[in-house]
């Protein structure tokens, strides 16, 4: 087992006090500089989840077919890795290419999308006798940092579908995601709003009556833990304690984007799926290990119809978001520290349909690796020029996402325990090393 | 003297034998007072282990714990008051009784086996399905069908009139394996899957005894006459069979541990095979798995821990009350209320939980009442009940419960453990629930305290009752009443609101003392 570093309070006030020195910033800025002191210094590492509900087309993405008539009418473009061709909706990441690693060899069993996003997300297929938790839930138990004040893994807009494959399984729900919603949709002018659920309290119950309430409890809680301090009854008083020193620290104003400039806002898309990318930014900087962004609410990628006006829009968000995310974590020196992966349930058929769209296809599609500890600027795996089938590097959901644990430092073997008393690893597949620093 | 004994002693051994039907006259001395022999195999456990058991619990911790374990729900303000006034000796016995005739017992005792029946995703999906397994289970409690007809009933269903278990079957996808895999865990108390792939290591299970016993539903088949209408059916027809992993051999359909094959079914309905050991006083293992399951419904942990891994790597606490559990539900033909009143009536059911010292005796050896968290379902019915009060109308009530169980799902957490994480806590503090269980126009609880003939004392101790099922004690009556009085702009309906809150909040009122 990955043991989470410890932070002692002396050193991340050493480490605050340097960097307020040196800059000159103010007390507040100190302050928050400290939270992302303590949180992201030494070893602490995350993990980026960006998901693409409905199924991404590949090959009007990454694995582009120009010259065979399945490739549809989008044009290629280079990358800043000699060789390595993208969407010419993809410009942003295309400058970061030498970044990100393709995966073009993925190929799964699973063509339905709840059961596809099962696989994707926990490995597993449905409905076997041990509960599988999400990979997000496994590696945020792995990387947290104890001392952090914030949840450890955060879901931005996860959408309604297949919420089952977010479940932490035989973790608990001690490891659930904190969700992040959206709330309606984005006005022309403005971004979409990202709300945490339960946050805040009451709009009536004021600071100072909080605060009076907490007294209170405090009192009836040790009186009753004094007689009764059985585990369960210590659990519930440890968890509301750490609730309570969320809810009064400055560690979750990273939900409040509009600290933000407009400038820093526009960059990264107004919708929710950009907006969620900044998100990830601000947790990331206060040393939130794992967090996941949707793009596609309720199966956006889904384009059985219309395919190349939806995946052109879905492209402009998904660049926006994701390029503009990268440049600012690399910015901050935590780029490094920060494993991406794209992915969703499956890819979509390299033939057209009548409709102009592509339906479901699990035998050949591709994911992305991109960040800390993945060697970027290639292509691993290929297709056939008709994109129908792997001719090279054929990976399964299993070696995804041993591959990913392995990019984050977390050796994929590592077990959990599960229902029964018995030993589950986090991923029984094999890391490819190929893709690896 | 001696003879008769004898004769008395033989004639009870021999009725665990026998058709219990033969043997209504003659119920052995083993069980005249179980509830005192189940204090003895205790005591005796005790004194060889020195522990010092906790005292005797108050009337309002009992009623309290007999309320959630029983009813599902903490004890209405008003049968809590009339319960403490009452100062006849029997009053606890007569409580388990009124309890475990009463329609909330029936229902609580659904709303457990349908937890144990279905993996929670399913039960999501598929309320129309899981719902009719529900009303399945509750018309059985209610009749309290006994404990081996109602397995068997549940193990041979099939066709529209029982439609209800249709859902155990569907949601595992008719599948044998892991049919075999779930009823053995659930009713035999025994991992057989862990043989699915090697012979057990602990038990003396073998691969061929686990594929053998697949073999009991390998005929499964979903009846296609009864798809429309919402409900499930399901049916047996011969002809599909089980194969031994990476091989041919067929496997026929045989008791796990037994040689020969069981006796033929004119139809060959397997189901039905399987049953008549399954659920019978012949199978060692079912009702031995039953009384261990009631044993840590009331205990919070069973006498084998946890409850559907009673191999030998995991002994049991106390071997011979289990055995004494399991032959006294045998010898009462099943009658699962009758064994969970005499567990109820025992002295170790009813020592209080407290302990005053920094040593609390180890949770196996049940010196001291185990403290368990509440389900979803038990804490927001009590706050339904006692604070809401139908402030609300039914229909929102009802769709704050769904999401309230929604995001506090804990499928398969024991009941000694907090299973609840920063989400849940968060959602406990700050959620719609607890906005209208502490909103003063909401809140039945607050609203019921405009009357004028209430005091702030008064007030204070329906909170307490309300929330906690306990009047407060001299030193929170204290702060509570300082809290009312103090200086500040706060109306008193806040007050009373930011009282609900701390109390609604605590851990007291998530447990079952």
């Amino acid at each position: 087992m990955l043991q989470p570093p410890v932070f002692t309070r002396r050193q991340s006030i050493a480490a605050a006090v340097s960097i307020g020195g040196a800059i000159g910033i103010s007390p507040l800025m100190q302050s928050i500089a400290a939270v992302a002191a303590e949180a992201s210094a030494d070893d602490q590492r995350h993990c980026v989840l960006l998901w693409m509900s409905g199924g991404p087309s590949q090959i009007d993405t990454f694995d582009m077919k120009p010259k065979h008539n399945n490739g549809g009418s989008f044009k290629e473009i280079s990358t800043a890795a000699p060789g390595l061709r993208f969407s010419e909706h993809l410009p942003g990441l295309a400058a970061q290419a030498d970044r990100l690693a393709i995966l073009r060899g993925m190929s799964t069993k699973e063509g339905d999308h709840e059961r596809g996003t099962t696989v994707m997300r926990t490995g597993h297929a449905i409905g076997g006798p041990v509960r599988y938790p999400a990979i997000g839930c496994s590696l945020s138990k792995s990387l947290r940092n104890p001392a952090s004040k914030l949840p450890h893994y955060v879901t931005i807009a996860p959408g309604p579908f297949a919420r089952s494959s977010l479940s932490p399984g035989f973790l608990g729900p001690k490891f659930a995601a904190t969700s992040v919603s959206a709330s309606g949709p984005p006005g022309n002018d403005s971004f979409a709003p990202l709300r945490v659920d339960h946050l805040q309290p009451h709009p009536m119950v004021d600071a100072p009556r909080f605060e009076r309430r907490l007294a209170l409890w405090e009192s009836m809680q040790s009186t009753f833990l004094q007689t009764r301090g059985t585990p369960n009854v210590v659990a519930h008083d440890t968890v509301y304690r750490s609730a309570i020193d969320m809810l009064g620290s400055d560690a979750k104003d990273a939900f409040d984007l509009t600290e933000e400039s407009e400038v820093v806002r526009q960059a990264y898309g107004r919708g929710t799926f950009g907006q969620g990318c900044l998100m990830a930014r601000r947790l990331i900087e206060r040393g939130v290990p794992l967090v996941e962004v949707t793009l596609g609410d309720g199966l956006g990628w889904d384009t059985h119809a219309n395919n190349f006006d939806q995946v052109k829009q879905l492209s402009e968000q998904l660049d926006a978001g994701w390029s503009t995310l990268m440049t600012e974590l690399a910015d901050r020196g935590l780029l490094e520290k920060t494993t991406i992966l794209w992915a969703g349930e499956f890819g979509r058929t390299p033939a057209i349909n009548s409709n102009g769209g592509r339906d479901h296809f699990p035998q050949a599609f591709s994911c992305v690796l991109a960040g800390g500890g993945i060697a970027g600027g290639q292509a691993y795996g290929a297709t056939s020029a008709d994109g129908m089938e792997v001719t090279d590097g054929k990976i399964n959901q299993h070696d995804l996402l041993a591959t990913l644990c392995a990019a984050l430092g977390v050796d994929p073997a590592s077990e959990n325990i599960a229902e029964g008393g018995r030993p589950i690893a986090i991923s029984e597949g094999s890391p490819i090393r190929q893709v690896l620093l | 003297m001696k003879r008769l004994l004898f004769v008395h002693t033989a004639l009870a051994v021999l009725c665990l034998f026998a058709d219990v039907a033969r043997c209504d006259q003659v119920t052995g001395d083993r069980f005249v007072d179980p509830s005192a022999a189940i204090d003895r195999y205790l005591a005796e456990s005790w004194r060889q282990a020195s522990i010092e058991p906790s005292a005797r619990s108050g009337d309002a911790e009992f009623c309290r714990r007999v309320w959630l374990d029983l009813a599902g729900v903490a004890p209405p303000v008003w049968r809590l008051r009339t319960f403490l006034a009452d100062p006849a000796p029997d009053k606890r016995d007569r409580l388990i009784d009124s309890l475990l005739e009463s329609t909330r017992f029936a229902n609580h005792m659904a709303d457990r086996w349908n937890a144990f029946l279905l993996p929670a995703e399913t039960a999501e999906q598929n309320r129309q399905n899981a719902a009719e397994l529900q009303t399945w289970l509750r018309q059985q409690f209610l009749k309290n069908t006994p404990y081996d007809h109602l397995v068997g009933r549940f193990l041979t269903a099939g066709g529209k009139s029982d439609r209800g278990p249709a859902i155990f079957y569907t949601s595992r996808n008719l599948e044998p394996v892991k049919l075999a895999a779930a009823t053995s865990r659930l009713f035999l108390g025994v991992q057989l899957e862990c043989a699915q792939c090697h012979d057990h290591p602990y038990a003396r299970w073998t691969q061929d005894d686990f594929w053998s016993f697949a073999a009991f539903f390998a005929q499964l088949r979903l009846s296609d006459s009864d798809m429309r209408g919402g409900g499930q059916a399901i049916e047996d027809r011969s002809g599909t069979e089980v194969l031994f992993p990476e091989s041919d051999r067929v496997m026929s359909p045989r008791y796990p541990g037994a040689s020969s094959p069981p006796e033929a079914d004119p139809t060959d309905f397997r189901r039905r095979q399987l049953t008549i050991w399954l659920a019978s006083r012949n199978n060692p293992y079912f009702a031995r798995a039953a009384a261990n399951r009631v044993w840590a419904h009331l205990f919070g942990r069973g006498i084998v821990d946890p409850v559907d891994a009673m191999d030998s790597s995991h002994p049991p606490s106390h071997p011979e009350l289990l055995q004494f559990l399991a032959d006294y539900l045998v010898e009462q033909r099943f009658d699962l209320r009758a064994l969970y009143r005499v567990v109820a009536n025992s002295d170790a059911y009813q020592r209080s939980s407290e302990t005053r010292d920094a040593t609390r005796p180890p949770a196996d050896s049940f010196a001291a009442m185990n403290i368990k968290t509440l389900s979803a379902s038990q804490y927001f019915d009590s706050l339904r009940q006692n604070v809401l009060m139908g402030g609300q109308n039914a229909g929102g009530t009802q769709m704050a419960r769904t999401e309230f169980l929604r995001r506090m799902d804990a499928a398969d957490a024991d009941s000694t453990d907090f299973p609840h994480g920063v989400v849940q806590v968060l959602g406990m503090m700050n959620g719609p629930e607890m906005l209208a269980a502490t909103a003063e126009q909401q809140s039945g609880l607050i609203a019921s305290m405009d009357a004028p003939f209430f005091d702030d004392a008064d007030r204070i101790e329906m909170l307490f009752l309300a929330c906690l099922s306990r009047p407060p004690t001299d030193d929170e009556r204290h702060q509570f009443l300082a809290y009312l009085n103090e200086e500040t702009q706060q109306s008193a309906a806040s007050r009373l609101s930011d009282l609900t809150w701390i109390l609604l909040n605590t851990a007291e009122c998530f447990v079952c003392p």
